[in-house]
């Protein structure tokens, strides 16, 4: 009886959560300070061709971000930055000079992957709200919420969250028919004190076909990375 | 060739070496019957960045030009294989850097690259690099200088940029063989010039031949580069900003033109009837204060920026430079547009008598097959005469770091317009690029 109650009570708990509290537990859970990492990335085509890429990528907070290719060679050097979503900058060693990346080119694909700029500066959610109650569900038979999320510009995402670690794993971008148009999955979390970091993030374009898998390696958190490190002239120097 | 390959090839597996090699050839074609190979060349840059921790970067850069025309003019010369192949062996970027020696400060030392200006391609305010207009496909492309400069970012927002050149380096030119400009007047033009003004002084043009005739014809070039003196070079800085979704930034440079200023002294003396003319060349000094904006606003890209050059002498005159433009992607397309008011930047375009100009520029491209195809459609017009050029292109990657181009050179104009000297240099380009 008293297992029965106290199901009772967390169910209580969980129906009480609102859409904006579960992302914000989203949110606090995957969070750091900062963080550094090397990342591989690959890219995958519909015709099953594969393109590889080499990063390294600065965090701090939810919202500054610096990455760098390393390679392959045509895209050695260059590097993004962003401080928030309004801000966004691109460094091409070929022009030598640093460019602001403009409201319609931050839906292109960074670096030829299928993330574009906006998608990959906002990973941890930082620009989201949610617009709707979550309802409980299940993903691959673990508990799990469903958000309905909209950025600042209005784009729509589906999310869904694990229950117990709150813990995003898959997040859908919607079309303005409502369609999904890309799948984002989260996986192989690492934990780090209160942090828990995904270093496998998959995208997969579903109207082109391809898909993108990004994995961070050598993983480093919380290493007092300042504020002024996101500079344009640490930018030609590279994160 | 094979042996540089074979270098390269090696090179490429050094840490901290990177470079590409590019090739391509240009075809006139004016008349199918007289179409020929203007321009060939095959370019390799290498450029060693090793690696040197967090506080210092270094690089190295090299590169070789292979220029296939043959420069045989005597069949004496055939064991002469530097007349076969005459390459070209220029420094590029070579410099050490130093990285936070004060939290946020940079300090460059060497041959470097230092791009101002927020712009597409053409920048008033970018004036520390002399042009290299060596390749006709490329018109924003400079050479390196030997500087030294600092960048002070104490902060995303803020940062100051200072910078000191010491030795004047000029612009590299199109080449004779491209675009081919008379300089100097020929004895036969200036002698005809004396027939007129004997003719204009009423005599008869018998009689302004046969006098005319009579005289010496002395043509002389008398070209000054600056001096490399401290109170000679050139210096400057900007100051840069931003706020909510703005670049902003300010700058000043004392320097001077890439390219020299002609003046024509022509002196008659009748008494020894001998004519001197002597081509007066030097590079104006001259003071520029330029400023640049860029901004995101409802998904569109804009910026502008402006320059104003005063200049030490009466000529050239003092003259404005402004360049606005925005860019856009919908369905997949890249739209890409500007309008300039003043010097288009070409080699050409400075030889014309007429120094500002109004342009508008514009490109539409998409990109096809995974980002495997790009198509673009670009071009400048002349909007007060209205020529145009041309510049289509299309790009296939068939592998990372590999490009293949098919691209055409279309002028049209009629004279006194900005393109009307290449109105018969319409061309169809192909080219290859590998980067490693």
């Amino acid at each position: 009886m008293k297992q029965l109650l106290a199901l009772l009570v967390v169910a209580n708990l969980v129906a009480a959560l609102t859409g904006s509290e579960v992302l914000d537990r989203v949110r606090a859970v995957t969070n750091a300070k900062d963080r550094q990492a090397t990342a591989a990335m690959t890219i995958t085509d519909k015709g099953n061709r594969v393109q590889t890429r080499a990063l390294r990528t600065v965090m701090k907070g939810d919202n500054k971000l610096m990455m760098t290719f390393k390679s392959p060679a045509d895209l050695r050097g260059v590097t993004f930055l962003t401080t928030s979503s309004d801000n966004m900058w691109i460094y091409l060693p070929a022009q030598g000079r640093v460019r602001r990346i403009s409201g319609s080119a931050v839906d292109q694909g960074f670096g030829g992957s299928d993330f574009s700029f906006r998608e990959i500066s906002n990973l941890s959610f930082a620009d989201n709200s949610a617009t709707q109650p979550a309802e409980s569900t299940a993903v691959d038979g673990k508990p799990a919420w469903f958000l309905t999320v909209k950025d600042k510009d209005g784009a729509a995402s589906r999310i869904w969250v694990e229950q117990a670690r709150y813990l995003p794993l898959r997040v859908e971008k919607l079309g303005a028919d409502g369609k999904a148009k890309k799948r984002i999955e989260f996986g192989d979390f690492v934990n780090r004190g209160e942090s828990w970091i995904p270093v496998e993030i998959t995208i997969h374009d579903l109207s082109r076909g391809s898909r993108t898998e990004l994995k961070l390696d050598s993983l480093k958190l919380n290493t007092g990375v300042k504020d002024g490190y996101f500079t344009e002239a640490n930018m030609k120097k590279g994160a | 060739m094979t042996l540089a390959a074979t270098l390269l090839a090696l090179l490429a597996g050094t840490a901290g070496l990177g470079g590409d090699v590019m090739t391509r050839v240009h075809l006139r074609t004016a008349a199918l019957d007289s179409a020929a190979v203007s321009w060939f060349e095959t370019r390799a840059r290498l450029d060693f960045e090793p690696d040197l921790g967090d506080m210092v970067s270094a690089k190295l850069g090299l590169e070789f030009r292979l220029d296939p025309f043959s420069q045989l003019s005597s069949a004496g010369q055939l064991g002469e294989p530097a007349r076969f192949e005459p390459v070209t062996v220029l420094l590029g970027e070579t410099y050490l850097r130093v990285h936070n020696p004060l939290p946020g400060l940079t300090l460059t030392a060497g041959r470097q690259l230092l791009h101002w200006g927020t712009a597409d391609a053409i920048n008033p305010t970018d004036n520390w690099n002399p042009p290299d207009y060596s390749d006709p496909f490329t018109w924003d492309a400079r050479r390196p200088s030997w500087m030294l400069s600092t960048d002070y970012s104490p902060a995303n927002a803020f940062g100051i940029e200072l910078a000191a050149k010491p030795l004047f380096e000029p612009a590299l030119s199109v080449p004779d063989r491209w675009l081919h400009v008379d300089y100097l007047p020929s004895e036969a033009v200036l002698r005809q010039g004396l027939v007129q003004q004997f003719i204009g002084y009423g005599l008869d043009s018998v009689t302004a031949r046969l006098l005319a005739g009579a005289y010496t014809i002395n043509i002389a070039e008398d070209y000054r580069s600056p001096a490399n003196r401290l109170k000679d070079m050139t210096y400057g800085g900007r100051a840069r900003t931003h706020f909510s979704v703005f670049d902003l930034s300010a700058s000043m440079v004392r320097g001077y033109d890439f390219l020299p200023t002609a003046q024509p002294e022509v002196v008659a003396d009748t008494a020894t009837k001998t004519l001197n003319f002597t081509l007066h060349e030097h590079y104006a000094r001259r003071t520029i204060i330029g400023g640049d904006a860029a901004a995101n606003v409802a998904g569109i890209g804009l910026w502008a920026e402006a320059a104003w050059s005063a200049y030490d002498d009466t000529l050239p005159e003092d003259e404005l430079s402004v360049i606005g433009g925005f860019d856009y992607t919908l369905a997949g397309f890249y739209l890409n547009a500007q309008y300039l008011h003043g010097q288009f930047p070409l080699a050409l375009a400075q030889t014309s008598a007429e120094p500002d100009r109004d342009f508008l520029l514009a490109a539409l491209e998409r990109k096809f097959f995974a980002d495997r195809l790009l198509l673009r459609a670009g071009g400048a017009l002349d909007v007060k005469h209205g020529s145009l050029a041309f510049l289509p292109l299309a790009r296939w990657v068939p592998a990372d770091a590999v490009e293949l181009d098919l691209t055409g050179l279309v002028f049209t104009g009629k004279d006194g317009s900005a393109f009307a000297p290449l109105d018969a240099n319409d061309e169809v380009c192909l080219g290859a690029r590998y980067r490693f």
